[in-house]
């Protein structure tokens, strides 16, 4: 259960509170954000109070999953590990990727605070029982903030990762997806998962189960820390090509229409990386079909440009062909890619904010042949 | 009271509370119990209770640990004996409170008879609460307890993270023995279930000659 607002609390323990838990301020470091293009990383800077030992060596504990005695940082470090499990495989709002940087530092027991550096005073008794304080936080199952404006406090005994896990979910602003359970006489009795979250990190222990919910909620946190995300946009481009070949007995001329789904990102600095995958719609349609072999039937593609409030401006280039080593017939590769030229420069104007829709016609002219596409942009913004 | 007098107060507070979470690091009192001396009843402080009696009233439960922890690392002697006033609290949140203020501080004789006597208490987080205590202080006798929960799928109460009462005695299991008996892999209450028979056997053949060790703070 994660913190509330102390209101009656005797004065001792407000003292001790404030020395001990809170922050050293909201002007501190505490939980940071950095993007680099897609990539948003969270970090955490975490003093372990007490993991420094008398003579100087750092505390190892018992790792309950395989029974060796490791340094404590290192141990409650390896939660790191199912964030960025889960990060690596889900993206907020289809394009952000998280990534955790969690940094223990063991420090010896009565160190100062340290501004920027969440404080979590480590005690060594089982029965002492884990938790974050949020300081002005009012509900414990109500996400915020907080915690990437100030630097948070709390108590751990020996726990295990997933445990860990879960109390660095509260470092990132997630709440508790429990609640208690009480009788008439409003007696604890037990504990439920919140509707929906069951088996989920922040709602029990020993699930690692991180989900999209979870994903989806850092994101809003992020948001709403006053952080700018990078913004995603998502979409498709609809083209049909044709190729032609001129050649003394005739030559080739073949066209097809495509499909493409487009995923870009935009980083602070309006720099634009992002990926395209076309597929062809049905078979290319050429004059002399008796010459096509092994067709390329899609491609995938990355895609780096720039972005302004009233464009987007992108280039892409060849990953590799569906199926590998086949050969484009219908001219929308060369189109795209240039053919010993550079890659064609596609403008997409933004129509309305967070909206970009446009039509762009590509050639690429090689010697007496040309390969050609009309081409349909719309795209939204995700995150805009 | 003056303002100098006030802030030397409030310092001495601070000191005593931020010194105490680590100062379990090199004194667990595992290795304690045959030389304390003090008892609750013999102390000359007076009992800390306020936050004992007030669990469970505030703004949640993790204010009222916040609360009791404050009060413990100002002074554990006087919670000491605050607790061990408060276990018959007819209020289950008060005697809740006690239980666990005394499993954190639990020094003096009479303390720990009254953790063995909770061994047998009808609550779980009583019997679960005092098993812990008294396995960091090294004593085996505990262990059963802990034994018994595996597979329970009745919740721990007050807890952080929300766990069942199986998975809380596994921990202190694999915490406080260098036996694994299937158990590190039973991640759930069902899982410890199927492995339950195997602790209870290894407690029937070796509680006897468990004997612990201070310095890893493990029977062995």
């Amino acid at each position: 259960m994660r913190g509330r607002r102390l209101r009656r609390v005797v004065a001792t323990g407000v003292v001790v509170v404030l020395a001990c838990l809170t922050p050293a301020g909201r002007s501190a470091a505490k939980t940071t954000v950095t993007s680099d293009g897609g990539t948003v990383t969270l970090t955490v800077p975490v003093d372990l109070v007490g993991a420094i030992n008398a003579n100087g060596t750092e505390v190892g504990i018992k790792d309950l999953d395989t029974g060796v005695r490791t340094p404590i940082s290192t141990l409650y470090g390896s939660a790191a590990k199912l964030w960025n499990d889960a990060f690596a495989k889900l993206q907020y709002k289809g394009c952000v990727n998280f990534k955790l940087d969690l940094q223990f530092i063991p420090k010896p027991v009565n160190s100062p605070a340290t501004p920027g550096h969440h404080r979590i005073e480590l005690g060594f008794d089982p029965d002492l029982r884990p938790g974050v304080f949020i300081p002005g936080a009012t509900d414990a199952n109500a996400d915020d903030s907080i915690p990437f404006s100030a630097d948070i406090g709390g108590t751990w005994p020996p726990v295990g990762t997933d445990t860990v896990a879960h109390e660095v979910g509260h470092l990132i602003g997630l709440a508790d997806d429990y609640t208690d359970i009480k009788d008439a006489n409003g007696k604890v009795t037990g504990s439920k998962p919140l509707p929906g979250r069951e088996n989920t990190e922040m709602a029990s222990s020993g699930s690692e189960n991180i989900d999209q919910v979870l994903i989806d909620r850092i994101g809003k946190i992020v948001e709403n820390a006053g952080q700018k995300l990078p913004k995603c946009w998502t979409g498709t481009m609809t083209s049909s090509s044709n190729d032609t070949v001129t050649a003394p007995d005739g030559g080739l001329v073949c066209s097809a229409t495509w499909t493409t789904a487009l995923k870009l990102t935009v980083a602070a600095d309006a720099t634009l990386t992002g990926t395209a995958t076309t597929t062809m719609v049905g078979a290319p349609v050429c004059t002399h079909p008796e010459f096509i072999t092994n067709p390329m039937t899609g491609m995938l593609s990355t895609i780096t440009g720039t972005a302004t409030d009233t464009q987007l401006q992108i280039q892409l280039t060849v990953a590799s062909d569906v199926p590998a080593g086949s050969i484009d017939y219908a001219g929308m590769t060369a189109s795209l890619y240039g053919f010993n030229t550079p890659p064609a420069t596609i403008t997409i104007p933004i129509t309305t904010p967070g909206h970009a829709e446009g039509n762009q016609e590509l050639q690429t002219i090689s010697g007496v042949n040309s390969y050609t596409s009309e081409n349909t942009f719309t795209l939204d913004c995700q995150t805009c | 009271m003056s303002r100098a007098r006030l802030w030397s107060v409030v310092a001495a507070i601070v000191i005593s509370s931020c010194s105490s979470g680590g100062g379990a690091v090199n004194s667990g009192p595992g290795s304690s119990v045959a030389v304390v001396t003090v008892t609750a009843a013999n102390s000359v402080a007076q009992p800390v209770d306020q936050s004992i009696t007030g669990f469970g009233t505030g703004q949640g439960v993790n204010a009222d640990f916040v609360a009791l922890e404050a009060d413990i690392g100002a002074d554990p002697v006087k919670v000491e004996a605050g607790a061990l006033a408060h276990l018959g609290d007819a209020d289950p949140s008060v005697h809740y409170a006690a239980v666990y203020a005394l499993s954190r501080t639990a020094k003096s004789a009479g303390s720990m008879t009254a953790l063995a006597t909770l061994l047998t208490s009808a609550r779980v987080e009583d019997r679960l609460l005092a098993a812990t205590a008294l396995a960091y202080r090294g004593d085996k006798s505990s262990l059963p307890a802990l034994i018994d929960e595996l597979g329970s799928t009745d919740a721990f109460v007050y807890w952080e993270p929300a766990q069942t009462t199986s998975d809380f005695a596994r921990a202190q299991l694999l915490r406080f023995t260098n036996q694994d008996l299937g158990l590190r892999a039973a991640t759930d209450p069902a899982a410890a279930a199927n492995v339950k028979q195997a602790w209870q056997q290894w407690w029937k053949d070796h509680g006897a000659t468990l004997r612990w060790d201070p310095a890893i703070e493990e029977f062995g």
